[in-house]
């Protein structure tokens, strides 16, 4: 049967009679005669107890106590206490509250009143209870609605990075390398440069963005892209134009002013830029590059040396490490030249298992 | 005698503990209970023992079991007997102690007679 179950905590049996006259027809009754013995019962009925009637002043434990069981056992929100005390006085109200109890009663018993009260405290934390499971419900619905287009917005940019990549004539998994270098790179940056402001979920963000900075390379000609040996003047100079066709592709599907969209435009048109203002295409130096930008840059850079071109042979980590050291690469920022140090054995131990 | 009187004799409610039980028939079954339970006893010995704790406890208990069965005397004197010894007011409380005893007992006897 759906009875519901009560536990009265009083040391004088008369109370306890006095309660158990009110409420035995329509509860199921479990008695405690001092705070133990309360304890040891809401320990053995806690998922079935709808309402405790405590009295303050007990033996072997107060009810003091046995709220602060009940708070240490994250039982406080879940069973109603309604507190039994012979003294309606504000300061002894005022205790019970604050130590948890959700109503108090006063000796001598008003039967009516004691049930009414008792009801009416039994619904409000059974539609409590019900309204925080639909809650969390939801809020598992809603999480995985986000994840999912998390996941699928994921997908569609390394998808479109892909076609780039396999027009193109980087190793197939160069857009892999630069997403994990470029996360490794943020932490340091984010954990040694809080001047950036960098939080773990633009990280997040800038990351998948790093694997769309080639995206311009759609719309450079086969003839130029996929030359072996070295590029003419004119080749390389249409070559460059890679970072702002990539920006310009980003820029034509923007719906509207977001950080990821900044992240986008940003990585495909700045990464080649150089902190001296020797790169390409605005000559933009210092931190006039966003900070993602110069991010991407040395990782891409590092995975070029490190992987076989068309135009290069491999260079081995090490080697790799001290050329971008050296500027031999390009000049990038002190704190980007810090972060990488710091990286370094991180990025190595990557690089090698993949 | 009938319970009404009985109530009359120890100065209780009776119209207070009928709204309670619901029933007279049952007004003996909780004076049982009430006599049995051993707070007094306990009151007396912590006053002797002059243990304030002990007193408090057991004037505490009273008050409330006097108030719930209605015993309105009973429960005026062991309210003040417990505020005193909630302040710890032991003298004061020594004071008061002799008429809480007169009551008890007149009580006591009484739920003798109705008995018989």
């Amino acid at each position: 049967m759906d009875q519901k179950v009560i536990l009265i905590a009083d040391d004088a049996d008369l109370n306890r009679e006095m309660l158990k006259l009110i409420f035995n027809e329509q509860f199921y009754i479990l008695e405690a005669r001092d705070g133990q013995e309360a304890i040891d019962t809401i320990a053995a009925n806690k998922e079935t107890l709808s309402v405790i009637f405590l009295d303050l002043v007990m033996p072997n434990k107060d009810g003091i106590e046995v709220l602060k069981y009940m708070a240490d056992e994250n039982l406080k929100g879940r069973i109603p206490v309604i507190m039994i005390t012979g003294e309606a006085t504000d300061a002894t109200d005022e205790k019970a509250y604050e130590y948890g109890a959700s109503d108090i009663i006063y000796k001598p018993f008003s039967p009516n009143v004691v049930m009414r009260r008792t009801l009416n405290i039994i619904e409000l934390f059974e539609s409590k209870a019900i309204l925080e499971k639909q809650l969390v419900e939801e809020t598992n619905q809603f999480d995985q609605i986000t994840n999912e287009l998390k996941e699928s917005n994921a997908f569609l940019i390394d998808m479109l990075s892909s076609v780039v990549e396999f027009r193109g004539t980087e190793s197939s998994d160069h857009i892999s390398h630069i997403q994990t270098f470029t996360s490794i790179m943020l932490n340091y940056v984010r954990e040694y440069y809080p001047k950036y402001g960098l939080t773990e979920e633009q990280c997040k963000l800038i990351t998948i963005a790093s694997a769309l900075h080639d995206l311009g390379k759609i719309s450079i000609p086969d003839s130029i892209l996929l030359k072996p040996g070295k590029l003419t003047p004119e080749e390389f100079a249409e070559m460059k134009k890679h970072t702002t066709f990539g920006s310009d592709i980003i820029a034509a599907s923007k719906k509207n002013d977001s950080e990821f969209y900044t992240y986008c435009y940003d990585i495909c048109r700045y990464h080649h830029e150089r902190y001296d203002g020797n790169g390409y295409p605005d000559r933009l130096s210092g931190d006039d590059i966003p900070i993602w930008a110069q991010v991407v840059s040395i990782v891409d850079v590092y995975d070029a040396l490190i992987n076989k071109r068309v135009y290069k042979p491999v260079y081995e980590y090490n080697e790799a490490m001290r050329m971008i050291k050296d500027g031999e690469c390009g000049v990038f920022s002190p704190e980007i030249m810090d972060c990488f140090d710091l990286a370094k054995e991180e990025l190595i131990a990557t690089t090698i298992i993949k | 005698m009938t319970a009404k009187e009985f109530y009359d004799k120890i100065g209780g409610n009776y119209n207070e503990i009928i709204g309670r039980l619901m029933s007279e028939d049952i007004i003996p079954k909780f004076c049982d209970i009430f006599f049995e339970n051993d707070c007094y006893q306990q009151l007396l010995d912590g006053m002797n023992e002059k243990n304030v704790d002990k007193a408090f406890r057991a004037a505490h208990t009273l008050k409330g079991i006097s108030a719930n069965m209605a015993f309105t005397q009973l429960t005026l004197i062991s309210s003040a007997i417990t505020e005193c010894l909630r302040a710890g007011d032991m003298d004061g409380a020594s004071i008061i102690f002799p008429k809480l005893k007169r009551e008890y007992e007149k009580a006591e006897s009484a739920y003798e007679e109705l008995k018989n």
